[in-house]
């Protein structure tokens, strides 16, 4: 049995120059991968905090129209930066400029650092976030369908209109998280597709529970779409040679400790570790591409693992 | 005669191409365009609903339009006339301003204003604060930390932002990547210019535009501001070029009707000659920057002549009238 694997590109947006940025969703758009992701950051969140970032939503605006065939989204929007209206009048405006590419992500946002220093309102809680990104989600969600929805408790949206509608009948929201009380009850309520990370255990666990969630509030789980993000990959034949551009990619963001358990060696290892996803319905699955983005690695993803993975 | 650098011989021409009341094919198209024909600036506004005609029509969000063009354009500056202050948090503004300096190659103006279309502030549940007042005291908070931002400082709000010692990483690749602002209120808004803006924008009659370019130099006096420091831009409203007024008339109302029943209608119909003999007075005042507002469905006539006819009329006008005195 074969399964179609789609493949995402998360390109980093921090510890980059704009030329290589910009050219690394080129590439992942000439290669063939399904999606391209960019952070919603002010300042980095690997290495040191102080470092260089560009702003998501820009970023994707220049590349909506430097790509041709690839999904654009941010993985995931931080719903405490922006009023949530505006946000789907953002997404709305990039599906247009993609000519109906857009995937609106969003999360309830969790770095702390960012909001004190530009002054964003963080909540006390992450209960409290996402109580926010629920109410946000609906009034997108509404927008997006052509209603005119308005806030309750926490934004004060009023009848809003979103006009032009979207180029696509239905602009995908993707709801970023696995917490298992809200997040996923939010992603069974209101959103087409959930990335969810941790690795295969915790990403089995998070699906039995949002399958839980979509019994209960009467959605059918296979409208909403599964995906995972596979941390950072680094192709080569060579284990060792792997293993140090592994080790110079997190250097040379912020002097961060390399993480672990990721998926470092040949394409064969690689396509091992990602079996289990696909397998488990996930079939949309998200590489981390940091700064310098090792060309080697973009190109194998697609010529050598995917084909691997989808032949299992 | 005024050391405001008229003799020198040069003025900058821009379009404002309206978000509203069009698709996003026609709006891409017109930045390219504009760009083609050898215009300076390119600017659209921001705003959620359309303010002409009726509200309830379509928009375009005007960063990710810049976004878009700053990828198809190479060397046209690009900005928002005006960015709304009431919209964003201020450093995440200036953070997008500097990402756009970036994706444009250093072709990015920080166009701000305190904001004043209720309508779309209720919709979208944003606030629109008490009065006009509480906006602008906004507004000057807002550009001190923008500017901060952009010089590469590390700047904190006061009373209304809770920035915190923000940095901007990476800087802009403009050495000083400028911020615009908009408006004349005279007790805050120009103060603020003078404080902090590079560029400033304007529109009304010679008299009143040389009333708040006054106002301004009091106000750069007072703060200890290089008034030739700020860059004067001025807003010249919507105009259709023809030689023929009914014909001229007719494209007029065409553009009234495509935008949600403007009821006014394009401020101003007529020959090229008549608008440089109006606008050359202005440059002359030193607003050597000038900008047109336009729309779907975009007259290509007045897109050419204004750039071909119109520029070179008003330096032959102002340069005879420098060389008279």
């Amino acid at each position: 049995m074969s399964t179609r694997l789609k493949l995402g590109a998360l390109c980093w947006n921090q510890y980059a120059d704009w030329a290589a940025l910009h050219h690394a969703g080129v590439r992942a758009d000439q290669l063939g991968y399904d999606s391209l992701w960019t952070w919603d950051h002010l300042y980095p969140i690997v290495g040191s905090h102080e470092g260089p970032i560009f702003e998501g939503w820009m970023t994707l605006a220049s590349w909506a129209r430097a790509t041709e065939r690839v999904r654009l989204g941010l993985m995931v929007g931080a719903n405490t930066f922006r009023n949530p209206a505006l946000v789907a009048k953002m997404a709305t405006t990039l599906d247009h400029i993609s000519r109906g590419r857009a995937t609106l992500g969003i999360g309830g946002a969790w770095f702390e650092t960012e909001h004190i220093a530009y002054g964003l309102e963080f909540g006390s809680s992450p209960g409290e976030r996402l109580r926010w990104l629920e109410e946000a989600v609906q009034i997108m969600r509404g927008m997006l369908h052509g209603e005119e929805p308005s806030g309750s408790r926490y934004y004060a949206a009023c009848k809003v209109r979103n006009d032009p509608p979207p180029v696509q009948e239905r602009l995908p929201i993707l709801v970023g998280g696995g917490g298992e009380r809200r997040t996923l009850r939010i992603v069974a309520q209101y959103a087409d597709a959930n990335n969810v990370g941790g690795g295969i255990d915790a990403v089995r666990r998070k699906e039995e529970v949002l399958q839980r969630w979509c019994a209960e509030v009467g959605r059918d789980p296979s409208e909403i779409e599964r995906t995972s993000g596979m941390g950072v990959v680094v192709i080569r034949d060579d284990p060792a040679e792997a293993r140090r551009v592994f080790d110079a990619l997190f250097e040379h963001n912020g002097n961060a400790r390399p993480w672990s358990s990721q998926m470092v060696g040949a394409p064969e290892q690689v396509a091992e570790k990602m079996r289990p996803f696909t397998e488990l319905g996930y079939r949309h699955l998200t590489i981390g591409f940091p700064h310098p983005y090792d060309a080697e690695t973009m190109e194998r993803m697609i010529t050598d693992v995917k084909p691997l993975v989808e032949a299992a | 005669m005024t050391t405001d650098g008229s003799a020198t011989g040069e003025v900058q021409l821009g379009i404002l191409a309206w978000p509203q009341y069009t698709d996003w094919a026609s709006l891409e198209r017109i930045g390219r365009r504009v760009e083609e024909l050898g215009y300076d600036s390119l600017w659209t506004w921001d705003h959620l609903y359309p303010i002409v005609g009726s509200p309830k029509g379509p928009i375009f969000e005007g960063w990710l339009t810049l976004g878009a063009w700053a990828e198809i354009t190479e060397r046209v500056v690009l900005g928002l006339m005006v960015g709304a202050n009431t919209f964003r948090n201020p450093a995440l503004v200036a953070k997008m301003a500097t990402t756009l300096d970036h994706s444009s190659g250093g072709r990015a103006y920080l166009g701000i204003g305190a904001a004043w279309f209720e309508t779309e502030h209720i919709a979208y549940g944003i606030d629109f604060g008490s009065s006009v007042g509480e906006r602008l005291d906004r507004l000057d908070e807002a550009v001190m930390i923008m500017r901060g931002m952009i010089h590469g400082e590390e700047p904190s709000g006061r009373k209304i932002y809770a920035a915190r010692k923000v940095r901007n990483d990476p800087p802009a690749l403009q050495r000083t990547l400028p911020i615009l602002i908009g408006g004349g209120g005279e007790r805050k808004t120009l103060q603020t210019t003078a404080r902090y803006a590079d560029a400033w924008n304007i529109g009304g009659t010679l008299d009143e535009v040389r009333h708040k370019d006054e106002v301004l130099r009091r106000w750069c006096a007072e703060v200890g501001r290089d008034e030739s420091e700020i860059e004067r831009t001025l807003g010249a409203d919507m105009v259709v070029l023809r030689d023929d007024p009914s014909e001229g008339r007719r494209v007029a109302d065409e553009i009234s009707r495509q935008q949600g029943g403007w009821k006014s209608g394009p401020e101003f119909v007529g020959t090229p000659e008549e608008l440089a003999e109006k606008l050359a007075p202005y440059v002359t005042l030193g607003f050597r920057h000038i900008y047109f507002d336009y729309a779907a469905p975009w007259d290509a006539e007045t897109l050419e002549r204004l750039v071909g006819e119109v520029k070179p009329m008003i330096l032959d006008r102002v340069t005879a009238g420098v060389g008279a005195r």
